[in-house]
C-alpha cells in the first residue's frame, strides 16, 4: 500500500479506521509505553530507598547490588535516578500538555473569533515569540525564588505562545477550505464544523509538535534544576543530581554517568516517537 | 514646461506649452554610440518597471522599526515588573544579613533605593535612569550594573562567535553531503550521530568533555584562565555539540527540498559537478532560512550560555548571571535579561531586514508598487 507523502503516520492514527488506529500508534509509540512501564513499576521493584541515607555505603563503584552505584550520602543512584525520573517526565508532561492544550485552544479560539481580544492575546503572542525564552524562564524562576513548581510555571508562562500560534495559523488554513464552506451551506453548525472539520485536521501537527517538545521542556526544567533553580537537594531529580555530583567527577564519574544517559534515552524517546509520527 | 499650468482656457500660452511638449525629445545618438556599453550588474535595478519610488520611511522599512521598537519597550517594562514581582524584599534581604538595621535606618535605606514611592513613580525614575544608560548598582559589590556587564560582555560574545561560526564550518558542508547522499549509509550513520547531538543537554555534553578530554586525557585546562586561548575549545565544542546538530539536519532538509527544484536537472544537463551545484546554487539558494534560524537560535544560545559558562568558569555574563542569581542580586540580574533580549530583538529584526533586501536583490531588484 503507497500512502500519499503528505499523508503521515499522525494522520491515520488520529482520523484511520478503528482497527487500524490502534496499530498505528502502536508502531510508533512503544518507546513510551516502555518509558512509562519502566518509571511506573521501577521504583517498587527495585528495593532501595532514593531518600535513605547509608554513609558507611558512600561513594561506591557500580557494582552487583547497587547496579550504578551509590552518592555521597549511600543513597543508591538508580532508585535515585527510577524516583527521579518519575519527578521530571511527569512534570515535563504535565507542562507540555497544558502549554499544548492551552495554546492551542486559544489559537483556535482566537483564528475563529476575529474581535479584540484575539486581536490582543494574538500580538501578545507575537511579541512573546520575539523574546528568548530560557533567558526569560531562569530569569522569572529566580525572581520567584526558585523551586520545581516555579520552574514549572515559568516554562508554561515562556512556551505557551508557539502553540497559539501554530493552532491560530492551523485553523486559519483549515478553515478556508472548500469543505468547510460546504458543510456550512449544508446547515452544519458551528460547533459540529468545529468537531468534525476542524479539530480532527489540525490536531495531528499540534500532537507531533507537542511529541516532540517534550523531549525540550525535559531538558530545559533539567537545566533549570543544574543551575540550582527548579529543585531542591535532597529531591531527586536528574537535572539537580547532575549538578549535585559534578564536584565529584573525578572521584565518581558513575554518578553522572546514570542521570545524563537516562536523559539521553528519554529524550531521544520521545524524539523517536515525535519523528515516526510525523514521517511516514 | 510647467504642466499644472496648461488648463482649457484657450490662450496662446497654453498653446504654445502644449506644442513645446508635442516635440519629441532630441537625443544625441552619436554621443550614446560612443559611450562605452555598461556592464550589466547582476542584481543591477536597471530598466526596472518601477513605477514610484518609495518614500523614505518606507525604504529604510520604519514599519518593522515601529514593531521592533515596541518589543523593546515591552521588554523593558516586563523586565521592570518582573523584578518587583520578588517575594522578599530587597532591604531585609541584603542589609539585615550585615549588620541589624533598625527601623529608621531600613526606612533610609529604602528612599535610597527608591523604593519608598509607588509602583508608577518608580516606573518613571527607572526609564529617565535608563535612558541615561544608569541601571543602577549590584546589591552585592556596589559595582554599577553597566560597568560590570561591559567587562564581561567581551567574554560572552567571543565565546557565541566562536560557537556559531564552528556550527556554519561544520553543519553547512555536511548537510549539503547529507543531502547529496540521502538514504545511503554516511546519511544514515551521521543523522543517528546528530539525534544523539540533540537529545544531549549542554550541560551533561558539557561535563562529559571536562571528564574525558580535560580530566581523562589532559589534554585542555579544567578551568578556564584570562588569556588562555585554550580555555575557550571546551565550552565552544559544548555549544557547536548540539547546534551543529540541529543545523545538519535542517540544511539537509533545506537542500534537498532544493534539489527538487528543476533548476538543477537545468544544471546538472550542462554537465555540472555535483560538487560545484552544491557550493556554487544550492549553498547560497538556502541560506536565508538557515540565517534566520541562526538569528532565532541565538535566544537558545544565550539560555545555554548561563549553564555552560557557569560549568566551565568562563567569566561572561552568563557566569555573570549565575552569580546574581544565586546571590539575589536583583539589579544585575535585571540588566542581564534586559541587555539579552535588545540584543535578540536588534539581531532579529536586522536579520529580517536583511533577508527582504537579500530576496529584493535574487528577484533582480524588481519591486511593483500597487
Amino acid at each position: 500500500m503507497k500512502y500519499n507523502d503528505r499523508m503521515t503516520a499522525i494522520n491515520f492514527a488520529i482520523t484511520g479506521p478503528g482497527k487500524d488506529r490502534w496499530y498505528y500508534w502502536g508502531q510508533v509509540s512503544w518507546p513510551l509505553v516502555l518509558l512509562i512501564l519502566f518509571l511506573g513499576l521501577g521504583p517498587w521493584l527495585w528495593p532501595f530507598n532514593p531518600y535513605e541515607q547509608a554513609l558507611q555505603q558512600a561513594l561506591q563503584a557500580p557494582d552487583s547490588v547497587h547496579w550504578l552505584g551509590t552518592d555521597q550520602y549511600g543513597r543508591d543512584v538508580l532508585a535515585r535516578i527510577l524516583a527521579g525520573g518519575r519527578l521530571t517526565v511527569g512534570l515535563s508532561l504535565a507542562i507540555t500538555m497544558s502549554i499544548c492544550l492551552g495554546g492551542s485552544l486559544l489559537g483556535l479560539w482566537s483564528a475563529l473569533r476575529q474581535n479584540w481580544l484575539s486581536q490582543l492575546i494574538m500580538s501578545i503572542t507575537d511579541v512573546a515569540l520575539a523574546l528568548p525564552a530560557l533567558v526569560f524562564a531562569i530569569a522569572i524562576t529566580a525572581v520567584l525564588g526558585g523551586g520545581l513548581d516555579h520552574a514549572a510555571l515559568a516554562l508554561i508562562c515562556v512556551l505557551w505562545p508557539k502553540y497559539a500560534r501554530l493552532g491560530r495559523s492551523l485553523t486559519l488554513q483549515i478553515s478556508k477550505a472548500s469543505y468547510i464552506q460546504l458543510a456550512r451551506l449544508e446547515g452544519q453548525s458551528e460547533m459540529g464544523i468545529l468537531r468534525y472539520h476542524i479539530v480532527p485536521n489540525i490536531i495531528g501537527p499540534i500532537i507531533v509538535r507537542a511529541v516532540l517538545d517534550l523531549g525540550v521542556v525535559l531538558m530545559e526544567l533539567a537545566g533549570l534544576s543544574f543551575l540550582g533553580l527548579g529543585a531542591t537537594p535532597p529531591l531527586a531529580e536528574w537535572g539537580s543530581m547532575l549538578s549535585l555530583n559534578r564536584t565529584l567527577l573525578q572521584t565518581a564519574p558513575w554518578l553522572l554517568w546514570g542521570p545524563g544517559l537516562a536523559i539521553i534515552i528519554t529524550v531521544g524517546a520521545f524524539h523517536y516517537v515525535g519523528e515516526q509520527l510525523r514521517s511516514w | 514646461m510647467k504642466i499644472e499650468k496648461r488648463d482649457c482656457s484657450g490662450t496662446v500660452e497654453t498653446r504654445n506649452i502644449k506644442v513645446m511638449a508635442e516635440q519629441p525629445k532630441k537625443r544625441n545618438i552619436k554621443a550614446m554610440a560612443e559611450q562605452p556599453k555598461r556592464k550589466a550588474l547582476l542584481f543591477s535595478k536597471e530598466g526596472s518597471p518601477r513605477i514610484k519610488q518609495r518614500p523614505w520611511y518606507r525604504r529604510i522599512g520604519v514599519g518593522p522599526l515601529w514593531r521592533a521598537l515596541f518589543v523593546l519597550w515591552l521588554v523593558a517594562t516586563l523586565t521592570f515588573l518582573l523584578m518587583h514581582m520578588t517575594q522578599d524584599d530587597v532591604v531585609d534581604m541584603v542589609f539585615s544579613q550585615q549588620q541589624s538595621l533598625s527601623v529608621a535606618m531600613q526606612a533610609e535605606k529604602r528612599a535610597d533605593l527608591g523604593l519608598d514611592v509607588s509602583l508608577g513613580m518608580q516606573y518613571v525614575h527607572w526609564w529617565t535612569q535608563l535612558l541615561q544608560g544608569n541601571l543602577g548598582q549590584s546589591l552585592v559589590t556596589g559595582e554599577t550594573v553597566v560597568r560590570i556587564i561591559s567587562s564581561k560582555l567581551p567574554a560572552t560574545l567571543a565565546l557565541m562567535v566562536s560557537a556559531i561560526a564552528s556550527t556554519i564550518i561544520i553543519a553547512l558542508p555536511l548537510g549539503l553531503w547529507l543531502a547529496h547522499k540521502a538514504g545511503r549509509w554516511p546519511d544514515r550513520l551521521i543523522r543517528g550521530i546528530t539525534l544523539l547531538g540533540n537529545t544531549m543537554p549542554n550541560f551533561f555534553t558539557a561535563l562529559l568533555l571536562l571528564y574525558v578530554v580535560a580530566l581523562q586525557w589532559d589534554l585542555l585546562p579544567v578551568v578556564s584562565r584570562q588569556g588562555d586561548w585554550r580555555s575557550i575549545i571546551l565550552p565552544t565544542l559544548t555549544l557547536t555539540w548540539s547546534m551543529s546538530a540541529k543545523y545538519i539536519q535542517q540544511v539537509r532538509a533545506l537542500a534537498l527540498e532544493e534539489l527538487q527544484k528543476p533548476y538543477i536537472m537545468g544544471l546538472r544537463s550542462r554537465g555540472l559537478t555535483w560538487f560545484t551545484i552544491m557550493s556554487r546554487y544550492v549553498s547560497l539558494a538556502i541560506m536565508p532560512p538557515v540565517l534566520t534560524l541562526l538569528a532565532l537560535s541565538c535566544g537558545s544560545l544565550l539560555g545555554g550560555v548561563t549553564i555552560v559558562e557557569s560549568i566551565f568558569m568562563w567569566d561572561g555574563i552568563g557566569k555573570m548571571a549565575f552569580d546574581a542569581i544565586t546571590a539575589r542580586d536583583y539589579p544585575v540580574l535585571q540588566a542581564y535579561v534586559l541587555w539579552v533580549s535588545i540584543f535578540y530583538v536588534v539581531l532579529n529584526y536586522s536579520v529580517e531586514r536583511w533577508q527582504q533586501h537579500w530576496q529584493t536583490k535574487v528577484s533582480g531588484g524588481r519591486e511593483y508598487e500597487v
